[in-house]
């Protein structure tokens, strides 16, 4: 999944792979995490989300493709079941279906803020300004590591229970998110095989 | 005098002062620019009056947000719009991004009675079918984790709906989540406050609160705050002719004073010519706030300005002091020349009080007490306090000469002015004002950013108004709802754009009940339900809430203004629905309405009752216009009182026309005069005339008076020289102000009494030449 500079990116994974040969007793830490993916310019990927919700008998599934760009863009765009766009570019926040495009700014909305920090302060590397939203626990090592994000904020926390990343080398293949209702939805990640 | 009587006098005099000082640290000051209209003649106009001061319009606060790139203003106006929220002094705060102001739970509950959306638009089979399918699809963004949580009971999201509803009903560009003005660098916001015009102090709280919230909303270095709206411009007006009057009166004084000084090289003298002013001041506002029970800001100022001419009353007695003759002896003889002025004066100014008309009578109040304070000062204070000094005053004392004014140019002179006049008269007679906030003491910048806000916001325009009475708050929501609905046909036609009411965020208890009537039973809902349901991933019971939720609704007590008391509703309609003395007022703000004819030509078509169109600028222009039509015939009454009064004190109605006409002359060339500048006469222009001619009939008097000797003469008219010259000195510093309402004042002051003293003189000159000026 990982695009942009390749020698960069090749110093990102050496320098992991260093880490993970030389000392496989050691730990992952996060700031080793966060300093891989800060060191990635771009990515594209393919998901496919699973939403499991009480009042539905049956999971519901949807496809797309995933972009980011450094430092803070993001963009969902979702194929099936029917298409829609879900986009941050800086602070604003573009949704589009088929019933038309609006758009808000993140400035305005703390809420979404702290929730998108999830994906844009983890894929920029920004340790602070993940710690100003989460609680933040990192478990297993290079190859196979767990970052799960706890809000702190309370109009957050009545929303979300947790959100689970997980990974190897900079490269996230999950995303858990569960919600404090019991919903919860579940994104695996792919690389773009386009 | 004796010096028991003059102890008692002193005594007396400091008593009125304490009492005055005592009665006026009580009162408060208001500011209410509203008081200087008339309330009206008719229901209608009253009506008008009362929402010009209460309504929305005097609570409406415009706000731009300049500096920094889009998105650096978007998180400014986010934090400022949060801010002014918090500090709960405004009704409603708008942004663009879109938030209640408070907790929304009542709203919830109440979803299905406030949703506009029609109940069989809503809860048969295909439109369910419909709602669910595209609940369905939008759980695929991730901001649907954020109402997730009421898809089961709320699965067509009607709370969507009723909060979209609650959206102005016109907007101007939002981006970046916020409002924005067409060109993309002013972010836009508009605010209501809390408290109405009539309550001043509350409305500066919120204004001071706009400041506040700017600051704390961390603005970068080149942010820059601009807000306009009404309560701004009082607030703005206040501090303005404060500041200006402060600057300006300092100046006058001090230049007064250095007057005073080289004319009668006493600082003694000086000190006391202020005596009578000041006393003047402080029992004129104490009786004014006694009778009123407050004083207003603008009463005060003008009040002021026209108890200036009492700077004179002292400067008579100073002039002619000669000799062995006592002040006391002095101010005898000048006595009845100088009551005669006062009582002029004041029949002048009382003349424009009027019962209806709050500011005019308070200054009417303001400046009558305070002349005859002042006369009796400088008739029973002044001469004993000079006393010994008399002698030596006169010793001391440089008057000015005042050369004479041969016939022949003193003919021309009066022959030149009544040729002008009515020239000027016939030529361009002058333009009155008609627009209320020409009024107002608005620096020109402040109102181009006001106008240009203005339209930007859009809807913002609430001049344009529809008024519902009714006899409680239900019917008049019921009515206004019913009169909404045919505005839906003046918006079709284009006479409008869109119009706001009460009754869109709060319907009547009627249409609420409609709605519940409308609400499909249990039995039906579940059957459209199972049969929307066919093919979609919802559990068996999956939605059961929203069956619970719909069969309570169809029980719920309609709310009403009472039971939404203290929610997001109350603070939404608060502005939109009151109640006076009549009854309850529904207003119905009007927004893009460009053809007011147009619009009351159809509205009159309409023919609802109990429902008036207001056009708030349309009925000030017509308020001011009636009240200058019997301004101009009080004038007529007041020259007539005036011809009397002075026709008794002078006994001789000879005398009096010869006192008089060349005032009249004089106020009426000043008057076609500041038409010929481009001056659009206005209410001040009016208060200044009256000055003018108050000043110069004490002139005229003195000039008319006949003395006993040819030095008296001379003294005579050396004092009305100082007089003149030193209300020329007040006068045309304020002339220098920046704001038009000083501005006008002060020149309309210095051209009227330059011209009075010229006229008078050469009138004097014409009816008693020098050589009989020695007979009495």
């Amino acid at each position: 999944m990982i695009s942009g500079n390749p020698l960069r990116s090749l110093g990102a994974a050496l320098a992991l792979l260093l880490w993970a040969g030389g000392a496989a007793a050691a730990p992952l830490t996060l700031d080793m995490l966060l300093a891989g993916f800060a060191d990635v310019a771009a990515a594209d990927a393919r998901f496919t989300e699973t939403l499991t919700l009480a009042v539905l008998e049956t999971p519901l599934t949807s496809s797309g493709s995933l972009r980011y760009r450094r430092p803070d863009y993001l963009k969902k765009q979702v194929e099936t079941p029917a298409p829609s766009m879900f986009e941050i570019a800086g602070d604003v926040v573009t949704v589009e279906t088929e019933r038309g495009r609006q758009t808000l700014s993140l400035r305005t909305q703390p809420v979404i803020r702290a929730f998108a920090a999830a994906y844009r302060a983890t894929l920029a590397g920004d340790r602070a300004a993940l710690e100003a939203h989460y609680r933040i626990d990192l478990d297993g090592t290079v190859e196979r590591w767990t970052l799960r994000l706890q809000p702190i904020d309370d109009s957050l926390r009545r929303r979300i229970r947790s959100i689970e990343l997980t990974g190897s080398g900079s490269r996230i293949h999950g995303i858990e998110t569960m919600e404090t209702s019991g919903d919860r939805s579940l994104m695996t990640i792919a690389p773009d095989a386009r | 005098m004796p010096a028991r009587r003059t102890s008692a006098v002193v005594a007396a005099w400091l008593a009125i002062v304490l009492a005055s000082a005592w009665i006026l640290r009580g009162s408060a000051v208001d500011h209410d620019l509203t008081q200087f209209m008339p309330t009206g003649a008719t229901p209608h106009q009253r009506l008008a009056v009362e929402l010009l001061r209460e309504g929305p319009a005097s609570r409406l606060i415009l706000i731009g947000l300049r500096g920094g790139s889009a998105a650096e203003l978007a998180r400014l106006s986010g934090e400022f719009a949060q801010g002014l929220r918090a500090s709960g002094l405004f009704s409603q705060v708008g942004n663009g991004a879109f938030d209640m102001g408070g907790d929304n739970a009542l709203l919830f509950r109440y979803r299905y009675l406030l949703d506009p959306t029609p109940a069989h638009e809503q809860f048969t089979a295909p439109a369910l079918r419909r709602a669910l399918t595209e609940r369905l699809r939008d759980l695929g963004s991730p901001l649907a984790l954020f109402d997730r949580n009421t898809l089961a009971s709320d699965p067509t999201a009607a709370m969507h709906a009723v909060l979209r509803a609650w959206r102005p009903p016109q907007q101007p560009r939002v981006s970046e989540g916020v409002w924005f003005s067409a060109d993309g660098r002013t972010a836009l916001l508009s605010a209501m406050t809390r408290a109405s015009g009539f309550d001043p102090q509350a409305q500066a709280a919120a204004v001071t609160a706009l400041q506040r919230a700017f600051a704390a909303a961390r603005p970068a270095a080149q942010a820059v705050l601009e807000t306009s709206g009404a309560p701004v411009f009082a607030n703005t007006a206040r501090a303005a002719i404060r500041a200006d009057m402060q600057l300006l009166s300092t100046a006058g004084s001090v230049l007064l004073a250095a007057l005073l000084l080289l004319v009668y090289r006493s600082p003694r003298l000086v000190v006391l010519s202020a005596l009578p002013l000041a006393t003047a001041l402080l029992v004129g506002g104490a009786a004014t706030a006694m009778l009123f029970g407050s004083l207003h800001g603008i009463a005060l100022v003008f009040g002021m300005t026209l108890l200036g001419v009492a700077i004179d009353y002292p400067l008579h007695l100073f002039s002619h002091l000669h000799g062995s003759a006592g002040a006391a002896q002095t101010m005898q003889r000048l006595w009845p020349t100088l009551r005669l002025g006062v009582i002029t004066t004041c029949i002048g100014y009382v003349a424009f009080a009027r019962r209806d008309f709050a500011g005019l009578a308070q200054l009417g109040v303001f400046t009558a007490s305070g002349l005859l304070a002042a006369a009796l000062v400088t008739r029973w204070l002044l001469p004993p306090l000079i006393g010994a000094t008399s002698a030596a005053a006169d010793r001391r004392t440089r008057l000015p000469r005042l050369p004479a004014l041969p016939p022949g140019p003193a003919r021309l002179l009066v022959a030149g002015a009544l040729l002008a006049t009515a020239g000027l008269f016939l030529m361009q007679p002058p333009a009155w004002e008609t627009d209320l906030n020409a009024l107002s003491p608005i620096p020109d910048a402040a109102r181009q950013v006001d106008r240009r806000l203005r339209g930007e916001l859009g809807a913002a325009d609430v001049s344009h108004l529809i008024v519902v009475g009714a006899a409680n708050a239900d019917r008049a929501l019921e009515r206004s709802e019913h009169i909404a609905r045919r505005l839906q046909d003046a918006v079709a036609a284009g006479l409008l754009t869109g119009f706001d009411l009460a009754a869109r965020y709060l319907p009547s208890p009627a249409a609420q009940r409609q709605r519940q009537q409308h609400l499909p039973d249990a039995a039906t809902v579940q059957r459209a339900l199972a049969v929307a349901l066919q093919g979609l991933p919802f559990k068996a019971h999956g939605l059961d809430p929203f069956l619970r939720d719909l069969a309570a609704s169809r029980q719920l007590p309609p709310l009403t203004v009472a039971s939404v008391q203290g929610t997001p509703i109350a603070a939404r309609i608060e502005p939109l629905l009151y109640r006076n003395a009549d009854g309850w007022k529904a207003i119905i703000t009007l927004s893009g309405v460009t053809d007011a004819r147009a619009f009351r030509v159809w509205w009159e078509q309409a023919a609802e009752r109990d429902a008036q169109y207001l056009d708030l600028k349309e009925t000030s222009a017509s308020l001011l216009s009636g009240f200058r039509e019997s301004a101009l015939e009080r004038l007529l009454f007041g020259i007539l009182a005036l011809w009397l009064v002075l026709s008794l004190g002078l006994r001789s109605a000879l005398q009096a026309s010869r006192v008089l006409l060349p005032i009249l002359v004089a106020v009426a060339l000043s008057a076609a005069l500041l038409g010929a500048l481009g001056e659009r006469l206005s209410l001040f222009h009016l208060i200044a005339l009256l000055l003018t001619a108050g000043i110069g009939i004490d002139y005229s008097l003195f000039f008319h008076r006949p003395e006993t000797s040819r030095t008296d003469l001379d003294r005579n008219h050396s004092a009305v020289l100082v007089c003149a010259v030193s209300t020329l000195v007040v006068f045309g510093i304020l002339a220098l102000s920046p704001l038009p309402v000083l501005r006008s004042i002060g020149l309309t002051v210095t051209l009227g009494v330059s011209l009075c003293f010229l006229l008078a003189l050469a009138a004097a000159r014409l009816n008693a030449p020098p050589a009989e000026a020695g007979q009495r």
